[in-house]
């Protein structure tokens, strides 16, 4: 029990005090998290409005297939990733193992999924009547589109965050295409892995305090907006 | 001259016809009483004439021109408004709601505003022009939504049971809307199973029954 | 459109940032890729190496901490620019295959079996290895093995081929981690590991563990660690001047003194391959 306040003390204070590695690393994870989420988000929402709105043929099969892309486990997708960035893979001339962007392109590929399925639940949840009152008022069709995608703007403002706070969290994409190289790649989650191999709990309690940090002031800011 | 003319329109739901109409006139800038029990294709009616669904068969012209649907619609869609029986409030504030047609018509914020708040004036809503439009009762947002209808300038109201779950006093103020309405030359086509309270105020009226036209005139 | 203004602003400030030296280095030079064993990292002698490398050198250092087998296959694919590890067949094996250049020796330090207090196989004071790991196979205690393919799982490989063993049942159990995590579940469950003395005294000095050192001093627990560029000729693109510099350093008397200087609890971790005492 004392191991265990020992360590959220320490965790505490060195989070508080602003290590540099603790700063360091959240600023990694943010940096990193906010780019998987932009990009997710400009591959993702559109996607998630085309299967909301549209009917073609093998909409069905995307949608399963998106959903299914769900609940792959990210170090599987860190592998897949891994070999298409490695110098041996396709996309090996571009030197971007073992760099933010590569755990920004892994994360991508982790967040386009989620921010699919959550948008287009989001937009096919807008009530019918939505897009036929804004046409009998005069709007063009892509008008219409457009005031439909306002009025689901909360769960969309919801699936991009909820992008956020899973990429932020994520550890086995940061770890296989980061390399968790100290002070480059490495976040907050690994940084948590690697310190408690090395026994230093306490360290890892501080990562892990301001990972907590990060993922509370985004459900703030989602709850503020859904209010608004 | 007439508003809208259609031409063996047939619509089908699941199959079964809920619209069979053969041949059918509606006047410009008077009001037109469309009348007849729940089920018998009123709101079917004047969807078709809003250009908002399509019919399985048949001709629909307004003022000479064939309606179009969809995309293709638009532009009927500018002089031709729908104010649904139970109307849908957009997430956002009565005022904004209110403006929404005069925006897509290209006005400026400023001028949709004013738009907005003369419409909302004119069915005593001005005090709730700031507030959330999920927010309002049953009764204001049947006012609102009128005064949204209104806001958007078009030539021809459709109106879906408009005094539906309205209250004795403003179901006279509608008729005094509607009667301005018609004065200034707008053609008006309202729905009712009141038919006492709209032949009051009409000078014409279309009957159906299990779809088809039953009287005219 | 106020909120679209902002936005690109903020994406704006977002992408140069992105690109911002890390660290607030204002370096542009090209950072070093070492592949190193996790053996090193958690016994801390890499962070004192590679801060006085970069220190002085001005080449900043990316240091992916992994087994050795891991680190070796990182390197061939031309992942990383050069390898600090402990496995000499592997490394033989690397150079041969033309992905490495010539193996220099860094240092060294030795294998040893710890376990917890109460030594249930009876192993304590032996220094035949094979010998120790047969008694705790006939009393089938619980040992863990890391079982990562790192220097460390192939040396105990070795000791079980020895030992004239292959070991299996429920007391011989694989973590699949590093040299910190199986440390750390040795100590939790009670059973015996086989370890580097550099990471068991690190762990042990800051009371992470609480397990006993009963094998030394066998011929075959000698833990050499060696430095090998990537060959170039392979992977053109590899920061072959860095590397070059870095193994430099390793060997030089300054990193040599630096590796016998470096203790924990008091004692010596490694030794350094060129030693003068």
């Amino acid at each position: 029990m004392n191991f265990l306040l020992e360590g959220f003390r320490e965790g505490f204070l060195l989070a508080l005090r602003g290590d540099p590695e603790v700063l360091s690393a959240s600023w990694v994870t943010i940096k990193v998290a906010l780019g998987a989420t932009f990009f997710g988000g400009l591959f993702g929402l559109p996607v998630g409005w085309f299967l909301a709105s549209k009917k073609f043929r093998g909409r069905g099969a995307a949608i399963a297939i998106l959903q299914s892309l769900l609940g792959v486990p990210t170090v599987v997708i860190g592998l897949v990733v891994y070999g298409m960035l490695s110098r041996r893979g396709p996309l090996g001339f571009a030197d971007l193992l073992f760099t933010p962007s590569a755990m920004a392109i892994g994360l991508v590929v982790l967040a386009v999924p989620i921010i699919s399925v959550f948008s287009m639940t989001a937009v096919a949840s807008v009530d019918e009547r939505a897009r036929e009152t804004a046409m009998t008022l005069g709007a063009s069709s892509r008008r219409a589109a457009w005031t439909v995608l306002r009025e689901a703007r909360f769960g969309l403002v919801a699936a991009v965050l909820g992008a956020f706070g899973r990429v932020s969290s994520e550890v086995g994409i940061a770890m296989m295409l980061g390399g968790n190289i100290k002070g480059f790649t490495r976040t907050l989650t690994t940084g948590i892995a690697l310190e408690s191999s090395k026994g230093e709990f306490g360290f890892g309690i501080a990562l892990g305090v301001v990972l907590m940090i990060i993922i509370l002031f985004t459900n703030i800011v989602s709850r503020l907006l859904q209010r608004s | 001259m007439s508003a809208f003319e259609l031409k063996d329109v047939f619509v089908r739901f699941n199959g079964k016809p809920v619209l069979d109409i053969g041949d059918l006139k509606m006047s410009e800038g008077v009001v037109t009483l469309l009348s007849g029990a729940n089920g018998a294709g009123k709101t079917t009616l004047l969807r078709v004439l809003a250009g908002l669904q399509r019919p399985d068969g048949g001709s629909v012209a307004y003022k000479g021109k064939p309606v179009g649907y969809v995309g293709a619609g638009h532009r009927h869609r500018l002089r031709v408004t729908l104010l649904h029986q139970d109307p849908y409030m957009f997430k956002r504030k009565v005022l904004t709601n209110v403006a929404y047609g005069p925006i897509v018509r290209g006005m400026t914020k400023s001028e949709a505003g004013e738009t907005a708040r003369s419409a909302l004036k004119r069915v005593d809503c001005a005090h709730l022009a700031d507030r959330m439009a999920t927010s309002l009762s049953g009764g204001e947002r049947k006012r609102v939504a009128l005064a949204r209808s209104l806001a958007t300038g078009a030539e021809a109201l459709l109106l879906d049971e408009p005094s539906a779950g309205v209250d004795a006093e403003n179901t006279e103020r509608l008729s005094e809307i509607i009667g301005s309405l018609a004065e200034s030359g707008k053609t008006i086509v309202v729905s009712s199973h009141q038919p006492d309270w709209a032949a009051s105020i009409a000078q014409e009226s279309v009957s159906l029954a299990y779809g088809k036209v039953e009287s005219s005139g | 459109m106020k909120i679209a203004g902002l936005f690109s602003a903020s994406l704006i400030v977002f992408i140069l940032l992105w690109g911002a030296p890390e660290e607030g280095r204002a370096d542009r030079v090209r950072p070093l890729r070492v592949a190193a064993t996790t053996t090193t990292k958690v016994s801390g002698i890499l962070d004192v190496l590679h801060s006085a490398f970069e220190k002085r050198s001005g080449i900043r250092i990316h240091t992916i901490a992994v087994g050795t087998g891991q680190a070796i296959r990182i390197a061939r694919n031309g992942d990383a620019d050069v390898l600090l590890v402990h496995s000499p067949e592997a490394e033989e094996k690397f150079v041969r295959d033309g992905y490495g250049l010539k193996r220099r020796l860094v240092m060294f330090n030795y294998f040893v079996i710890a376990g917890p207090e109460v030594d249930p196989a009876r192993i304590g004071g032996m220094n035949d290895g094979p010998a120790a790991l047969r008694r705790i196979a006939r009393r089938r205690a619980l040992f863990f093995s890391r079982g990562d393919d790192s220097g460390t799982h192939r040396k105990e490989r070795t000791l079980w081929d020895a030992a004239g063993l292959v070991p299996s049942g429920v007391w011989y159990q694989s973590t699949g981690q590093g040299m910190g995590e199986t440390l750390r579940i040795a100590d939790e469950k009670r059973g015996y590991v086989l370890t580097d003395r550099g990471s068991f005294l690190k762990l042990v000095s800051k009371k992470r563990i609480d397990l006993r050192i009963f094998v030394t001093g066998d011929k075959r627990f000698l833990n050499p660690y060696s430095v090998i560029l990537v060959n170039p000729e392979k992977h053109p693109h590899v920061n072959i001047r860095a590397a070059m510099k870095y193994e430099d350093f390793l060997v030089s008397s300054e990193g040599q003194r630096l590796i016998g200087a470096y203790k924990a609890g008091g004692e010596r971790l490694f030794s350094p391959a060129f030693s003068r005492n």
